[in-house]
């Protein structure tokens, strides 16, 4: 137990932060290896995933009514080097509890604007202005198999002719959580992006999406089963 | 003129004046710099407002004394252990600063870079890669630079040592080098709506900044670098790289993204200079590129050699990455030899 003086000085440190948000990456269920030729794609080729960068944004709990603790307004995230994939929080005595934990894949349409980062890694993820300007939500890449000779794919997606494609999600935890301790972990499963509702060719792609309307918004629909919840 | 450079003018040639000071000619015993010489004066590193802020150490803020210094001794063979050689030897200003025989990167904006060298075997600070300059280049003989009174009194006014020491070599030449900013160009300009670009040079911008040219996903945002390691498909087996620090296969060929500010005057290119001129680059990219296993995922169409662009865009392009030159960096005298 921490000791408690009546001298403001001697007012004791919080504990270290018990708030924990972990990022976890993972292909069908196990974890995520980079630079292996070894992940079939629905249309039968061995891909590897090099690549995987996006942003995070607006994540917070909320409950049942609506009300919203904010945790990270904007999270640039490097699976490949574990990038921001550990966030802790300060630990706090109120009392409200949580049932949702609810975030943005991406930057939505009132922050994506050229200038809203101003440090490294992030300006790396600028998606041009003559495209519209912002940032890269996600940068996916890696190598694929076909007819015996390997080459690249990048799978980038952003806002494409006015027209954003962010993803809003809202997980309904296990069991509810205040700011008094909690610990969740975020699973994307890199699989998914290429596999559910839409199968998704890798040769399609080969020469970029970024401005391939019908390739950005089956990634979008893709989107929707790439994130799950794990709480102890 | 900024205003830090008129001042660095004043002192360069107060220093100048003051190079036949009255001081002993021979090593003299007992003898220390005035400590009264320390009264570094502040100078703030000017730069737009798009670029993102620089992270100055603690413990060696910009100041006229250093700077002045660092400029001193980058210029003066000193540093070699038999006079024989000066940082300036290689890295001159009319190629920002590049080494055209052997092709170093630009000493451009490197106070933004987070590691050195084209495999990244110095990671950290400015100080930290000069320190390897002084300690492991040159292996500057420390005896020699403390019998020179000269130095020991800048020493003394830039950074109050009585001793001259490796570590504060290296934080001046670092002072010198944060200040080799470089921006006035007409690139920058059109960021802010003040240069309107030519019909070729709109061109150029446009295929940069698009999947046709592609060239952005490495050479984006205001440095023209995204200070990463990458494989950019010059050979079937390519030369170590990046692995030969980290000892990991995935970084077998990849060298650190150069930054294109100055591309024009920075000849020859890639990390052997194995390309003269620009259109030999554009050449490359798109007919010449050669696949290997760690080739960038970013290159397109490798086996087919790369981006087949016409001649007209590649002219363009050329057009458009000679707007990144900042013809005042490469003749500015407040660079230039003291």
């Amino acid at each position: 137990m921490a000791h408690v003086s009546c001298n403001k000085d001697d007012v004791p440190e919080l504990p270290a932060a018990d708030n924990i948000l972990r990022i976890v990456h993972v292909h069908a269920g196990a974890p995520l290896e980079f630079n292996e030729l070894k992940y079939l794609s629905p249309d039968s080729l061995m891909y590897s995933v090099q690549t995987l960068r996006y942003f995070l944004s607006d994540i917070r709990l909320e409950d049942c009514c609506g009300k919203k603790q904010p945790l990270v307004e904007k999270l640039y995230i490097d699976a490949g080097t574990a990038y921001n994939t550990l966030q802790q929080f300060p630990l706090s005595e109120e009392p409200e509890a949580y049932s949702m934990l609810c975030f943005t894949l991406g930057l939505s349409d009132t922050v994506n604007a050229h200038g809203l980062f101003t440090t490294l890694p992030e300006i790396a993820m600028e998606w041009p202005m003559p495209m519209g300007g912002g940032y890269h939500y996600m940068k996916l890449e890696g190598k694929y198999l076909h007819h015996d000779t390997i080459h690249n794919y990048h799978i980038h997606t952003g806002m494409l002719n006015g027209v954003s494609r962010h993803i809003n999600y809202c997980f309904a935890l296990h069991h509810e959580v205040s700011l008094g301790g909690f610990d969740i972990s975020l699973v994307m499963d890199a699989a998914q992006w290429l596999d559910h509702p839409h199968p998704f060719s890798l040769p399609d792609i080969a020469g970029g999406m970024m401005a391939n309307d019908e390739a950005q918004q089956l990634i979008y629909e893709n989107g929707a089963t790439v994130f799950s919840l794990l709480q102890p | 003129m900024r205003t830090f450079q008129a001042i660095l003018m004043i002192i360069i040639l107060t220093v100048q004046a003051c190079r036949n000071d009255p001081y002993p000619q021979e090593p003299v015993d007992d003898w220390s710099p005035d400590p009264g010489l320390y009264h570094p004066v502040p100078v703030s590193l000017e730069y737009p407002f798009y670029i993102p802020a620089l992270e100055i150490p603690a413990d060696n803020p910009p100041t006229v004394e250093g700077i002045v210094l660092g400029r001193r001794l980058f210029y003066d063979p000193i540093l070699h252990p038999g006079g024989a050689m000066a940082c300036s030897t290689c890295h001159q200003q009319e190629t920002a600063f590049t080494t055209p025989s052997s092709n170093s990167l630009a000493h451009i904006n490197l106070g933004w870079s987070p590691s050195f060298l084209w495999n990244g075997k110095v990671e950290g600070s400015l100080e930290d890669i000069m320190l390897f300059e002084v300690e492991d280049f040159f292996g500057t003989n420390l005896s020699t630079i403390n019998k020179d009174t000269f130095y020991r009194n800048r020493f003394m006014a830039a950074f109050g040592v009585e001793v001259i020491s490796a570590p504060d070599i290296a934080r001046a030449l670092a002072q010198f080098t944060r200040s080799l900013i470089s921006y006035e160009t007409r690139f920058d300009r059109a960021l802010v709506g003040q240069y309107e670009f030519s019909e070729a040079e709109n061109r150029g911008y446009m295929l940069f900044f698009s999947e046709r040219g592609d060239c952005f996903h490495c050479h984006g945002n205001v440095f023209l670098t995204d200070f990463e390691y990458r494989n950019n498909g010059l050979d079937t087996e390519p030369d170590a790289g990046r692995y030969s620090i980290t000892g990991r296969v995935q970084d077998i060929g990849k060298f650190k993204t150069p930054t294109l500010r100055n591309i024009e005057f920075t000849a020859p290119y890639m990390h052997d200079g194995r390309f003269a001129t620009l259109e030999e680059v554009l050449d490359f990219y798109s007919e010449g590129l050669q696949y290997s296993a760690t080739v960038d995922p970013l290159m397109k169409n490798v086996h087919a050699g790369g981006l087949h662009l016409t001649g007209q865009e590649k002219s363009d392009i050329i057009a458009f990455l000679k707007t990144f030159s900042d013809s005042t960096f490469i003749t500015y005298g407040g660079f230039g030899p003291p």
